[in-house]
């Protein structure tokens, strides 16, 4: 986990200095991938919350991507039903263009 | 479990004018299953230090067919229904040779408040376990260590499971055990659970008792074996972390009296591509501190077809009776073991 986070820390910190060098170029859009890359995993947070207040979900089980306002979920649930009810919430929050719903079937033979 | 192969009987019926009224329109009865079959490679297999290859049935989740079913009665209740079959993909075979339907059997009725069933049906250790496992308790798991001992099922059993309020939900159950007649204690089990879940984190603690069985002329029906476990898990970014600990005592010791912890963790590297690994760790009062050491990686081909793997090892640490795959309810040699499994998993 630490890892990861000094690989994002730095990652951020090159593209942040890249970002600098560039908007003294001719591209003034070059600052894009800081922001949209936040823009993302705001996102993905607003699914994250919207899928843990839905009832009926195991939001331990469902994992959310974000690229450019389209969510990728993955992970499983009991049924269609189940992976219906996750595709359709991340629908609904506001900023999502489309959902790639790849949850899968996981049962307990219950319910 | 949720299917294609849906009939709306009751609605048929009634779109073909057999009911008078409107009241028993949603009904519906539901086909299901669950078929999983790999390839096996288990070292030590036996006391000469032999090891053993070959399909093995049910490796993610035991292979199973049923049929489901629900009667709206109106009011927000219905009756319900389960029938469900354990297969050995293997051969052919059923699971069990005494219970036909031995996976589930029971009716019941789900009401606003919770949902009642009487019949053959999950311990609650099962139910509210099944979940804090990373590897979803597959034939190298927390079902290998001994969490939940002498099968997953109990028969004759009444069951209570509430509805979800603020994150907080229950189980209770109860099973007459062999209803032996001036024996009614003999076999009887009681547990009850509760789990919460808050945003990406949840909890849950369980309680079991369970006495001894007559089978004469051996008569443990005055031991208990008693269970208490706790666990929780944390979804951080497109990984969940697993932890739990089992406490058990009683004279009965369906598993030998200690304490086991796990923890692990799940990982889901690409929407399709996910890997978890788990150590298990019992440490018992006189049989030894085994480990299981565990990882397993699934790919999907679709949302009801995987292919997986799995790689475990057994480590005994000085214990009897241990094993890897839960299946093998006793080592022949009380040996390490090392096992891998490669198989594909559908569901229907």
């Amino acid at each position: 986990m630490k890892t990861t986070r000094i690989l994002t820390a730095g990652l951020l910190a090159i593209m942040l200095s890249s970002a600098n060098v560039f908007a003294q170029g001719p591209s003034p859009d070059a600052s894009a991938p800081v922001s949209v890359k936040a823009a993302n995993r705001a996102l993905a947070k607003s699914v994250r919350r919207a899928l843990g207040r839905t009832k009926g979900l195991d939001p331990t089980r469902i994992y959310v991507k974000v690229s450019n306002g389209v969510v990728t979920l993955s992970g499983n649930l009991r049924n269609q039903k189940q992976i219906d009810l996750a595709g359709s919430t991340a629908s609904g929050v506001q900023g999502v263009v489309s959902v790639d719903n790849r949850i899968t079937i996981f049962d307990e033979g219950d319910n | 479990m949720d299917t294609k192969a849906t009939l709306l009987i009751g609605a048929t019926a009634a779109s073909l004018g057999l009911f008078s009224t409107g009241a028993f329109a949603q009904s519906s009865v539901t086909l299901y299953g669950m078929v999983d079959l790999g390839v096996q490679y288990l070292t030590n297999a036996n006391s000469k230090h032999d090891g053993v290859a070959g399909l093995q049935s049910g490796n993610v989740y035991p292979s199973n067919w049923g049929i489901t079913g629900r009667e709206d009665l109106g009011g927000g209740y219905a009756a319900v229904f389960k029938l469900e079959n354990g297969i050995n993909m293997a051969n052919g075979a059923t699971q069990s040779p005494s219970s036909f339907f031995n996976r589930s059997a029971y009716v019941g009725v789900d009401s606003p408040y919770g949902t009642a069933t009487i019949g053959r049906q999950y311990k609650i250790m099962f139910d509210m376990s099944l979940y804090y496992d990373p590897t979803y308790q597959a034939q190298y798991s927390l079902l290998s260590a001994g969490l939940i001992p002498d099968g997953t099922t109990l028969s004759n059993a009444i069951k209570y499971k509430s509805i979800t309020v603020g994150g907080l939900s229950g189980e209770a159950e109860y099973s007459f055990g062999q209803q032996d007649p001036g024996h009614m204690a003999a076999g009887s089990y009681a547990g009850i659970g509760l789990d919460y879940q808050f945003r990406s984190f949840s909890t849950r603690v369980v309680y079991e008792q369970t006495r001894g069985t007559i089978a004469a002329p051996v008569d443990t029906s005055s031991e208990l074996d008693k269970r208490f476990s706790a666990a929780a898990k944390l979804r951080i970014g497109t990984a969940t972390l697993f932890a739990g600990f089992l406490n058990v005592n009683g004279q009965l010791q369906m598993s030998p009296d200690g304490n086991m912890y796990w923890g692990g963790a799940y990982y889901q590297i690409t929407p399709a591509l996910g890997v978890s690994a788990e150590v298990d760790h019992y440490q018992t009062r006189d049989n030894g501190h085994p480990n299981w050491f565990i990882f397993e990686g699934t790919y999907n081909l679709s949302k009801r077809t995987s292919l997986y793997v799995f790689a475990g090892y057994l480590d005994v640490g000085g214990g009897k009776n241990y094993t890897l795959n839960y299946l093998d309810t006793s080592s022949p040699g009380n040996l390490n073991q090392t096992g891998v499994i490669a198989g594909i998993r559908h569901a229907f």
